[in-house]
């Protein structure tokens, strides 16, 4: 840290200090460790009942399909492209859930490229029924960009997967006990804008469609 | 961007004789407002959310230099680099300086007013660097030249035609010169002609909603996904962020943020919320090399240490601006800064002073419809009245006003001289009134009878009639 | 009730000056109700104008005296939820810092009543008046969001005979008047009360209520620039059956 840094630093906590009347080192060692403690769920609640989860995300403007066979994916997939004619190839991410896909007939590509990236494939580790949000992990096979940069956007969904709210999340990925990855995108819907005389426009820099499909007894 | 809330009152004269203007601030009376109510309906126990986030927000404050620390750690732990600014001359030295280090030549920005704060966009512009507004408003201001109007929805004040102006002008350069007139086609060339921006820019400079000490984890809450490619593709991302955004944990932003979009959009959840925790990982296939926060005071420590510290709760909703009546009447510009409406006449004079912005906190009837809305509990009008306060002592308010209501107060003391001298001059005001009822000019209240008529009087005062009442009756 | 409750009535400055037959009409309608009241002649102000103006010295001297005049009586009340709420409100605020005071004060503050909910919630009282009228009522902002009145005044004028109540469109909205706001910033101030007389017109009402004097002079008197012919009263002034007796708010004897 260079000087000036460390400089400012020094006078913003110290103003803090002042201000909220504490010292450097008055036991605030366990202040956080308590909070997360605390905070913690200890349960993870699932959904048992789909019909929540997927009503939030048809509200957002999502399109959502419900499958029974991860092989019903592809066919979904493609049948979708073709009643949307959408031609392009589409980059498909990998995932440890669904590691043997088997895309023929689909013109597919694992090669992630962000100047010609028009269709995505994309797996979430979990679904939340709260807010209908998809969670996204950012991986070396699953770049964050496949969530934002296409113009038709895939996302997959393991239907034992759906929690009940956000902290749901944070207790299973915490599990683990590995550092969170680069990024997690919580994606409700496919992007949007109401900037012009407050206008719900979908698509505006993101996905312009958002087909969710959610995988049963897999 | 030069604050020029002294000119308040002319800024709202312009304001008021503005048609377009008022058509536009339509859009925020009715459809932010009865978008958050629908949204609110729906939640089963709104108030006691809120109680629950102004709680986790007090709680931070009150250990802030604590958790600014613990994300600190967990932030560089990750190899991210933290950046502490005390001010907003510190912090663009410190973009600016981050910029050149990667000979930057463009810089895609989200939405940030903790960037338009330190104005962030002059200070690259001055050192050759061109930044780029993606998020759609702020794009359409940046390309009107003209700050925001509303923290949430920043082009509120224009109206459709004026865009569609704007980016004929502007979109020629593009190749794209066919007349448009739908929202979809607006919308749809901008993402064109961003796509590419995004792809070669050098830096992307994004806000934070959030930072989470427990993880080093900022967080971005979005609808457009611009922020997110802002923060994804450029091999550098950067992060402006006052340091009051700090929270201690992941769950508290979960409870936060099951207010923060319906407080704002009136959405249960917005399309995107994404929490990044340093740059990318190896192997990662995207994602920047390196992530800067640069945490800003700029006034806030100050207010920490002030009367008006509970403003340092805002979360930047834009509900309270969204309710004010005064807003909806005159629109963010006339605020002079940043941070307009309620949120604004507080922050506003907090960070550049109450000689720049003496008129904000007065500029309000003091109704209290911001706090009944706000999130996380900031008692607005309270600060607003506080305000005044630090005004009166600091004697830096209208002398004529000061002057005026102490006369009150001293003639208020002495009950029997002001019954008697009101009543006085409540008569001879009856005697002239009698005729009509009513008066059309007065001349020691030509500010009301500007625009209002003004009653007659009763005859005499309350006091001196009930005097008469009780001799008559009793004695 | 059967003890008699002792009133101590806080005219108010304003209606003092401009409209005494609003504090006349509150007079009657408790002493209907069997209060014994009495006017402290020691009153004058609640002190919100110097509160509001930063002038906090002034405030607390004139609250002080507020206070130590109504002490002694059950009940303070007040046609104005704008100088209770000054009262009930933000004078135990302004006495933060002298504990040994704020004791009394708070006990000012927890027996003190605007007029019509202590007509509603205490007194529980009948109303015989009769008004042959659409009328519409006005919430002040102090009235709702500081004291929570809001369906009071409704449920009193639903007794009045021949009265009929229409809603008008954003009640929660405020009218532009706050106090010295509206002569501090007269262009801001016109623009929120011409939204108010817009909405009053396109509900239709032939008379507008409501329960601050501040609002109805700011509301009728833009009206009347306007020349719309809608006339105003303070609700009390209905309740008591003694509207006829005075002209409206702006309007002349005849």
């Amino acid at each position: 840290m260079d000087e000036q840094n460390k400089e400012s630093k020094r006078v913003i906590l110290q103003k803090i200090r002042s201000a909220t009347k504490s010292d450097e080192y008055s036991h605030k060692d366990n202040i956080l460790r308590s909070r997360m403690k605390k905070n913690k769920s200890t349960e993870i609640k699932y959904v048992s009942n789909l019909d929540v989860f997927i009503s939030k995300l048809e509200q957002a403007k999502a399109t959502v399909s419900v499958v029974s066979h991860k092989r019903d994916i592809i066919t979904e997939v493609h049948k979708y492209v073709s009643q949307h004619q959408i031609s392009s190839v589409i980059t498909v991410a990998q995932h440890t859930d669904f590691p043997s896909l088997d895309w023929e007939g689909v013109d597919t590509t694992t090669q992630y490229n962000p100047k010609a990236l028009s269709t995505s494939v994309t797996f979430a580790v979990m679904g939340i029924e709260e807010t209908g949000a998809l969670v996204m992990l950012s991986s070396p096979s699953s770049p964050t960009g496949m969530n934002f940069l296409p113009d038709h956007h895939f996302i997959v969904l393991d239907a034992d997967k759906v929690v009940k709210t956000m902290e749901d999340v944070w207790a299973q990925l915490s599990k683990s006990g590995e550092p969170l990855p680069r990024t997690i995108n919580l994606i409700t819907g496919p992007s949007r804008t109401a900037d012009i005389e407050y206008e719900i426009q979908i698509g505006a820099h993101g996905p312009k469609s958002l087909h969710v499909i959610i995988v049963k007894n897999h | 961007m030069q604050p020029h809330s002294k000119q308040f009152k002319s800024n709202v004269t312009k304001a008021l004789a503005d048609p377009e203007l008022q058509k536009s601030l339509f859009t925020v009376k009715k459809g932010l407002v009865e978008n958050r109510a629908k949204a609110i309906s729906l939640v089963s126990d709104f108030e006691l959310l809120r109680e629950k986030a102004k709680q986790i927000k007090q709680h931070t404050l009150s250990q802030l230099d604590y958790y600014l620390e613990e994300f600190e750690t967990n932030f560089t732990a990750q190899g991210g680099q933290l950046h502490w600014a005390k001010d907003a001359s510190e912090a663009q030295q410190i973009i600016v300086g981050i910029c050149h280090k990667h000979n930057a030549k463009t810089v895609v920005k989200g939405k940030s007013m903790a960037g338009e704060e330190i104005s962030i966009n002059e200070a690259l512009e001055a050192a050759g660097i061109e930044p780029i507004e993606t998020d759609l408003g702020e794009y359409i201001v940046q390309l009107a030249n003209e700050p925001p109007s509303h923290i949430i929805v920043p082009c509120v004040h224009k109206t459709r035609a004026q865009i569609i102006e704007l980016f004929a002008k502007h979109h020629k350069k593009y190749g794209y010169d066919k007349p448009l007139t739908e929202v979809e086609e607006l919308v749809l060339q901008v993402r064109e002609i961003m796509r590419s921006k995004f792809l070669n820019a050098d830096i992307g400079i994004t806000g934070a909603n959030f930072l989470v000490a427990e993880t080093g984890t900022s967080v971005i809450v979005t609808n457009e996904g611009n922020g997110d490619l802002c923060s994804t593709l450029p091999k550098v991302h950067i992060v402006t962020a006052g340091l009051e955004k700090i929270v201690p944990t992941l769950n508290d932003v979960s409870m936060l943020s099951r207010l923060l979009a319906r407080s704002a959009t009136g959405q249960e959840s917005t399309a995107y919320t994404t929490f990044a925790t340093g740059p990318q990982r190896s192997d990662d296939q995207d994602g920047p090399e390196e992530m800067h926060i640069v945490l800003i005071d700029n006034g806030r420590t100050d207010l920490l240490n002030s009367e008006l510290s509970e403003m340092l709760r805002c979360i930047r909703c834009g509900a309270c601006i969204n309710h004010c009546p005064v807003y909806g009447s005159v629109g963010g510009h006339a605020y002079g800064w940043v941070y307009p409406g309620p949120m604004g006449a507080v922050l506003t004079p907090a960070i550049i002073g109450l000689e720049e912005a003496g008129d904000l906190p007065n500029a309000c009837t003091l109704n209290g419809r911001c706090e009944t809305v706000c999130p996380v509990k900031i008692p607005l009008p309270k600060l607003l009245r506080l305000l005044r306060v630090r005004q009166f002592k600091e004697r830096k308010g209208s002398m004529i006003w000061r002057g005026g209501i102490q006369l009150w107060g001293k003639l208020a003391s002495y009950p029997v001289v002001y019954h008697f001298l009101v009543n006085i001059g409540i008569r001879l005001l009856s005697f002239l009134g009698a005729k009509k009822g009513r008066f059309n000019k007065l001349l020691l209240a030509r500010s009301w009878t500007q625009s209002r008529d003004f009653p007659s009087p009763q005859g005499s005062t309350f006091h001196s009639q009930w005097k008469k009442y009780k001799k008559d009756h009793h004695g | 009730m059967s003890e008699t409750l002792k009133i101590g009535f806080f005219v108010t400055c304003l209606v003092d000056a401009m409209r005494p037959s609003i504090a006349l009409a509150s007079i009657k309608l408790l002493e209907s109700a069997g209060c014994d009241v009495t006017v402290p002649s020691a009153q004058v102000c609640c002190g919100q104008p110097a509160f509001n103006n930063g002038d906090i010295d002034t405030a607390k001297n004139i609250a002080r005296q507020v206070i130590d005049v109504f002490e002694q009586y059950d009940f303070l009340v007040a046609p104005s939820a704008s100088c209770l709420g000054m009262i009930k409100v933000h004078y135990p605020e302004l006495f933060q810092d002298e504990p040994h005071y704020l004791e009394k004060v708070e006990k000012l503050s927890n027996k003190c009543y605007e007029i019509l909910t202590f007509l509603h919630d205490v007194l529980k009282i009948e109303i015989s008046a009769r008004f042959d009228s659409t009328v519409t009522y006005h919430d002040s902002c102090s009235g709702l969001r500081e004291l929570g009145i809001e369906s009071q005044p409704r449920q009193l004028l639903n007794k009045v005979k021949g009265l009929k109540l229409k809603e008008m469109k954003d009640t929660d909205i405020c009218c532009g008047f706050g106090g010295t706001f509206c002569v501090k910033y007269p262009d801001i101030s016109t623009s929120l009360v011409s939204d108010k007389v817009k909405n009053i017109i396109d509900v239709d009402a032939k008379v507008v209520l409501a329960g601050d004097l501040g609002c109805l002079m700011n509301i009728a008197g833009r009206c009347q620039r306007e020349g719309k012919a809608v006339r105003f009263y303070h609700t009390v002034e209905v309740l008591a059956g003694m509207a006829a007796e005075y002209p409206a708010i702006g309007e002349k004897w005849s």
